[in-house]
């Protein structure tokens, strides 16, 4: 099977070229002047296992393959052109260019993409696709699990491999036209099908599926523009549809083959559950842009109007997968579908863009700018009586089984955003710029715990020149972000619009995105030549935000990177090349454990239970390669190592000593105490390793043979997916401490190790 | 006596001086010699310009004869070629090398012709105000790579500079820009934009809405910080966990979501081997985080 898959790989590429090589050759008579090359390569990889990682987002074959076409010609009289490229013809991450025009009249184009993205090669799952969303499992098995979840070990053996990947399959075409010397009329659409299979949630309970992907989107897009000695002016349109094939994703629960009648706290465990997945929408957009070279100081007037419109009317799907649930609605005569069919959702989007650069005398540049962008959601709101999960209607004790404080209204997210901004850049000296800028942001939000942010932020920048040899390149950006009022419960209100009593919201919390904050930038760029063979780049950022508004949440975020290039070319023959780059990440935060109370207890909420966490991030990197000429014009040597090594770390305390109360909140005193326990989770780690060498024999002018080599290494390690199966039993420590009790369904996947060796030999003829 | 002997001659002198000054000035002004004379010394430049793109569209387009090519932009040569390669003879220097130029006077000559389209915004843009110039990312005599690049591909181009984000792009989570199916250039134009960072879209997550469409909404449930900005939770840039996130869940959920209500999980810091913490941790019970249609789909759950 394999070798005929790549027998006929093969023969696909061989027939392509041989297809373009032949369209061309019979054009030849027309188009004299034709160049271009093709390099076909046999392959050999060993690998320990059949890793997604490795190929991720490309496919490394094995066999023979086309790996790169590319021909160019024109017809020189009447400036007439083709340029055609391809890389890859028949695999999974093909990619295929042509175009043709006329130069300064016309240029036309299509192209044609794959890319691939594959998750997971090693997941299982005994959901058997019964295609348009719905997923079964066999009745015997709902029953077995039904009857008692002892049957599960039994139950969940030699389940089946299910691909998890996706591919976007890329089309497109264009046209330019230039009619006259100052107008160029552009038309460009394309159609992209993203097909295959995701991984996603569903609490029923705790269980991991697959998601069939169907997406189709189609854009469009329409340009005209103006050229004058002293303007330019663009008037476009972008419009975009997208289609999903698959509106819901149904699939049978695991442990229950028919649903379980309504009991007095208004729950039922249902057979199957439904999710909705992203609805049709289509965005258009129309821009107004333009340039102006004003007649004085050098200066120069940029602007842009843009206005668009987002819209989504899928109709809505069942409020429940339940019918047990849907019966006892209609026996209590309690209304739970959404008063209208479908969303009537739409977004508008304003954004309006100026800035003026004036040079009023030669060393000094200042340059104004104006930005507004507004997001204004005019999606109708709409309340609904809430049915929380297919399982489940109420928790509180129901009035009549449906507890009417179990009501949710939609609130539109709008928002707008105002910038006002002036920079300035001084030629202090010959040798030494200085720059200096300011700017002031104003965010209005609707619907949010804060309705207006306002920030200052202050610039400033060297570009210092001391020797030809030597740039310095020193920046620091301070900026100060700042609330007029912060009001946790003003969104909780609108969205509990008859109110829910119990629900205690951290009202110390202040969220990153709102808060008031800080921000301190400061790097430095420098580039060093101190001898015509040797360069050295290297660049420091460090950027710390602290939200010194919330006294939960986040609390601070800090970043420090370093990164280095060097490349030194000590003879004609050779050039060395390394790199290493060190970035770390530090986020703190600040949080409390708290239990919910009922009606009879108060709720558990004490400063005693707080917790702090630590996430820390640290990535290292480092290159080295050379390109060596051994023998000129005939052997040519490329070879390089990299390696990158991550590691995270989640740490978490406990500042103060635990607090329990049996009177108060849901839970018993003993689970308060284990549920409060802050601690550190293990060390996440990932390592990259690769070699790569590459020998070029060149034979004769036209021909290549290309000898390479490459080894590649993928270690990878983490707590929260190593060593899960599909069926996923109760979880215990070394020490049998019970760690979780709840039992899983999953896909069982991991990102698996691998360790790869591909071997290649390409010939590569230009002509 | 004597001063007003020596004023007239010299008075003399200072009107003939004047007056042979323009004529000074124009044997100092450069005439145009022609492409074949430069070929004559720089023959690799004018063998690689002769198959670059600008050798079709200068007598295409702009009716530039191919012997006034070099001159269109190095300026005209003639004491240049008089110098005879001596560097310590004024008129060597006459000519415009574009690489030894300041940026703004270098990028100058190229928007003779390319100050429309994507470069319609250049003036003013990040770029432009850091004094860069084109030829420290074209190069017109030997590129390497597409669009005249001086390196092989776009993203090498910008790593020149932009170190940071290389080694962001080698994290364990990535955009496919090293498998060569995306460019920097799918999200930003360089040559300036009217939205922020360069971004070719006005906004970051119409920006994110090119490739993701599913993402865009609107939805009856919204997640208010996905609504805003994609960056609350994503590094574009490359990360070290699943999904491009910024911090590994739980925490990141965790930083703005710390309720204690209704089942009081969000508030638990817990153990490794959590529900919340296990697999895709919050996401396996609020899939729909990106925002819900679902009419019952208020915490994301469907």
């Amino acid at each position: 099977m394999k070798m005929k898959k790549k027998f006929q790989r093969a023969s696909f590429a061989a027939q392509t070229a041989a297809t373009v090589l032949l369209a061309l050759g019979a054009a030849a008579p027309l188009f004299a002047a034709m160049e271009g090359e093709v390099t076909v390569t046999g392959q050999a990889v060993r690998k320990d296992n059949n890793a997604a990682k490795f190929e991720e987002y490309r496919t490394v074959p094995e066999g023979v393959y086309l790996e790169k076409l590319s021909v160019q010609t024109e017809h020189e009289k009447s400036n007439c052109y083709i340029d055609i490229k391809g890389r890859k013809l028949g695999l999974d991450d093909q990619d295929f260019a042509l175009k043709t025009g006329k130069w300064g009249l016309m240029e036309m184009g299509v192209k044609y993409d794959q890319t691939p993205h594959v998750y997971a090669n090693n997941a299982r799952s005994f959901f058997v696709n019964n295609g348009n969303g719905n997923f079964g499992l066999s009745d015997q098995l709902q029953t077995d699990l039904q009857t008692s979840t002892n049957n599960a070990p039994a139950v969940f053996t030699n389940v089946p491999f299910v691909p998890l990947r996706i591919r976007r399959d890329t089309v497109s075409a264009y046209l330019k036209l230039s009619p006259m010397d100052n107008l160029r009329i552009g038309l460009s659409g394309k159609q992209e099908d993203r097909n295959g299979t995701k991984v996603t949630g569903a609490y029923t309970p705790f269980t991991e599926i697959t998601e069939p992907i169907k997406y189709h989107t189609q854009d469009v897009s329409v340009s005209a523009e103006v050229n004058q000695e002293l303007f330019s002016a663009v008037l476009s349109y972008n419009g975009s549809i997208f289609k999903n094939d698959i509106d819901a994703l149904t699939y049978d629960n695991p442990w229950r083959l028919t649903p379980a009648a309504i009991s007095a706290s208004g729950s039922s465990a249902p057979d199957k559950v439904r999710l909705g997945l992203p609805p049709d929408n289509q965005s258009h957009n129309f821009t107004l842009a333009g340039g102006a070279n004003l007649p004085f100081w050098q200066s120069r007037l940029n602007a842009s109007l843009s206005y668009g419109w987002t819209s989504q009317n899928d109709a809505f799907l069942p409020v429940t997968a339940n019918q047990n649930i849907i019966n006892e609605a209609n026996r209590l005569g309690v209304a739970i579908d959404p008063s209208r069919p479908s969303l009537e959702g739409k977004i508008k989007t304003l954004s309006a863009n100026s800035s003026l650069i004036l040079k009023p005398i030669n060393p000094l540049t200042l340059t104004g700018k104006v930005r507004y962008y507004k997001m204004d959601n005019q999606t109708p709101e709409l309340q609904i009586n809430r049915v929380r999960l297919d399982q489940l209607f109420s928790t509180a004790t129901p009035v009549g089984n449906f507890n009417p404080v179990y009501t949710r209204k939609s609130v539109p997210i709008s928002y707008s955003k105002l910038n006002l901004g002036t920079d300035l850049s001084y030629q202090v000296l010959s040798d030494l710029s200085l720059g200096l800028g300011y700017e002031y942001e104003r965010m209005k939000r609707d619907n949010r715990d804060v309705d207006v942010t306002k920030e200052h932020t202050l610039k400033a920048s060297l570009n210092y020149v001391p020797r030809q040899w030597i740039a310095l390149r020193p920046n620091y950006l301070h900026a100060n972000r700042y609330y007029d009022v912060y009001d946790h419960e003003k969104v909780e209100h609108a969205l509990y619009p008859v109110g829910e009593g119990t629900n205690v919201i951290g009202t110390h919390l202040q969220r990153f995105d709102q808060t008031s904050r800080l921000r301190d930038v400061a790097g430095i760029k420098t580039s060093i030549f101190p001898l015509d063979s040797l360069t050295l780049d290297a660049e420091y950022v460090y950027r710390l935000d602290d939200y010194m508004g919330t006294e939960y949440g986040t609390q601070k975020e800090k970043n420090h990177a370093v990164s280095m290039d060097v490349t030194y070319e000590p003879s004609e023959i050779l050039t060395l090349f390394g790199n290493y780059s060190v970035e770390k990440t530090v986020t703190d935060m600040h949080l409390r454990y708290r239990e919910s109370g009922s009606i009879t207890k108060l709720p558990l909420d004490l400063a005693a239970n707080d917790w702090v966490s630590t996430a820390e991030d640290l990535t290292d990197g480092f290159g080295l390669g050379a390109n060596a000429v051994l023998i000129k014009k005939k052997l040519d040597l490329d070879a390089s190592f990299a390696f990158t090594r991550s590691r995270g770390q989640l740490r978490a305390s406990n500042p103060n000593t635990i607090v329990t109360d049996g009177t108060k909140g849901t839970n018993t005193a003993a689970t308060q105490g284990a549920n409060a326990v802050a601690r550190d989770y293990p060390e996440t780690e990932n390592e990259t390793h690769k070699w790569l060498a590459s020998l070029k024999w060149f034979l004769v002018e036209n021909l290549t043979l290309r000898l390479n080599y490459s080894y590649e290494r993928y270690l990878a390690k983490d707590y929260a997916i190593d060593g899960l199966s599909v069926w996923q039993p109760i979880v215990t420590d070394v020490n049998n401490y019970v760690l979780n009790s709840n039992q899983y369904v999953f896909l069982g996947w991991s990102p698996e190790n691998y360790d790869a060796h591909t071997v290649g030999l390409s010939l590569t003829y230009k002509f | 006596m004597m001063i007003r002997k020596c004023l007239v001659p010299s008075s003399f002198f200072f009107i003939l001086l004047s007056l042979s000054f323009p004529k000074l000035a124009l044997a100092n002004t450069p005439d145009k010699v022609g492409a074949s004379a430069c070929i004559a010394c720089h023959s690799d430049q004018g063998e690689a310009f002769k198959k670059n793109i600008h050798s079709r569209t200068f007598p295409a387009i702009k009716k530039i004869a191919f012997e006034e090519s070099c001159e269109t932009c190095h300026g005209p040569g003639s004491l240049h070629m008089e110098a005879g390669g001596d560097r310590s003879k004024p008129g060597f220097a006459t000519i415009k090398n574009p690489k030894n130029l300041k940026g703004a006077e270098s990028a100058a000559i190229c928007l003779q012709c390319h100050d429309n389209g994507k470069r319609m915004f250049w003036k003013g843009s990040q770029h432009e105000s850091r004094n860069l110039a084109c030829v420290q990312c074209h190069s017109m005599h030997s590129s390497k790579g597409p669009s005249l690049l001086v390196k092989n591909s776009e993203s090498e181009t910008c790593y020149q500079c932009h170190l940071q984000r290389k080694a962001q792009g080698q994290k364990s989570t990535h955009m496919p820009i090293k498998e060569g199916k995306l460019q920097c250039t799918s999200c930003h134009n360089p040559h300036g934009s009217a939205g922020p960072k360069l971004l070719a879209q006005n906004s970051t997550n119409e920006n994110c809405y090119s490739c993701h469409a599913e993402k865009r909404g609107p939805f009856l449930w919204d997640h208010p910080p996905v609504r805003e900005n994609c960056l609350n939770c994503h590094d574009a840039h490359g990360s070290n966990h699943d999904k491009l996130l910024k911090v590994k869940r739980p925490r990141l959920c965790q930083q703005c979501h710390n309720e204690g209500g209704p089942g009081v999980h969000v508030s638990v810091p817990g153990t490794p081997a959590v529900t919340y913490a296990l697999e895709r941790a919050c996401l396996k019970c609020h899939p729909m985080i990106h925002g819900s249609n679902h009419p019952q789909g208020v915490r994301f759950q469907r």
